[in-house]
């Protein structure tokens, strides 16, 4: 388990699974330079296992991703973007993990489309509280990533000289955990 | 293993329908290639006509490339693009977007003119619009330029280097469509 990690007392050791109806990855990219795209992925997995040290590992289905136009989902699941026959999930394991407080800071390998790069994220840390006869505790993340450093390097010129799409892309998680 | 074939010319004594009959022939064993006879009868694509069933000749295009392991077309170059037919074939192949059978489909794209560079930017376009269908297009060019001079009577392209060049690019879409049969396993993510 990875030695530069500090987790709040009040998170009991043990191994904390992710509530799938209450967790959800979502992502921004500006188009045209315009307006903000949104999509997110339904299928989200979790897992952060505390003890000595701490680890936060998770995946997503990209198939589970949902957008707006139905032609560019096929688009975004082709070679061209998130290549999902060959890379069915996009996943995430930290390298260090700091919740100190409200704070939450992760530091870790992401894998998009079969590409691993070392991302930085900082959120908030909610709970953890009993609910529903489960000891809960929610974990919120951002990060922003260059697409192209994934090889997803998709893009049209605009007849005026513009980008069609952005290369950065605001990644924003939400878990929702409960203690085994 | 099948590969779809389709010369992007339609004339009878089309260049690029001759290089595609010898890639056939050469192709090694295990290996089919059905040469697509018939762009012309496909109608021009109209949205109002695209529901089921589906033009006879669309549907026929539209199994093929289901059926098949991997594409290869043929393109010549008209005013710097690729034919009109040809993209009018892609139109429909490529609907409904979120079925086509081009989607994640191995394809390689090669050409032939009669000019001095081959269709060259006709090759381009037709990469750039097979990849917006999903077709899993291999980064591999093959130019026959000056082809009314480029194909001995056996239909054969006359430079050794042209063989060679055929031989290999067929062989990346092989591999590339062996790749997809049989996707290596992903390994674990190392953090």
């Amino acid at each position: 388990m990875p030695a530069t990690t500090a987790v709040t007392d009040r998170i009991t050791h043990g191994t904390w699974t992710v509530d799938r109806a209450h967790s959800g990855v979502t992502f921004t990219v500006a188009h045209a330079g315009l307006a903000l795209f949104h999509g997110s992925f339904r299928d989200v997995d979790a897992r952060l296992v505390v003890g000595d040290g701490a680890e936060l590992t998770g995946s997503v289905r990209v198939d589970s991703i949902d957008v707006e136009d139905e032609n560019i989902r096929p688009h975004l699941l082709s070679p061209e973007f998130f290549d999902a026959e060959r890379y069915p999930e996009i996943r995430f394991a930290s390298s260090e993990l700091l919740l100190d407080g409200d704070e939450a800071h992760v530091v870790g390998e992401l894998e998009i489309a079969g590409t691993q790069r070392t991302v930085e994220a900082r959120g908030r840390l909610r709970g953890p509280i009993e609910l529903g006869g489960a000891n809960k505790l929610a974990l919120a993340l951002e990060t922003t990533i260059d697409r192209t450093e994934f090889g997803m390097d998709w893009q049209m010129e605009l007849p005026n000289g513009g980008k069609a799409l952005a290369d950065d892309v605001a990644i924003s998680v939400e878990l929702e955990l409960a203690r085994e | 293993m099948r590969i779809l074939a389709i010369p992007g010319s339609v004339r009878s004594d089309s260049h690029n329908a001759r290089l595609l009959r010898y890639v056939a022939e050469q192709a090694p064993a295990g290996v089919e290639v059905e040469i697509w006879p018939d762009l012309k009868s496909i109608p021009p694509y109209d949205q109002d006509d695209d529901v089921e069933p589906a033009p006879a000749s669309v549907a026929d295009l539209r199994r093929a490339i289901a059926a098949a392991d991997a594409l290869l077309i043929a393109t010549p170059e008209y005013n710097h693009s690729i034919p009109g037919v040809l993209k009018n074939a892609i139109d429909w192949a490529s609907r409904p977007r979120a079925s086509t059978p081009l989607q994640n489909l191995p394809a390689a794209v090669i050409g032939a003119s009669t000019g001095r560079f081959g269709a060259v930017w006709a090759q381009a376009e037709l990469r750039k619009v097979l990849a917006a269908t999903g077709a899993r297009v291999i980064d591999l060019e093959l130019a026959v330029p000056l082809a009314a001079e480029a194909f001995d009577a056996q239909g054969r392209p006359t430079e050794p280097e042209q063989r060679a060049r055929v031989g290999e690019l067929v062989g990346a879409l092989i591999a590339a469509a062996q790749a997809r049969a049989y996707p290596a396993e992903v390994p674990a993510l190392a953090a």
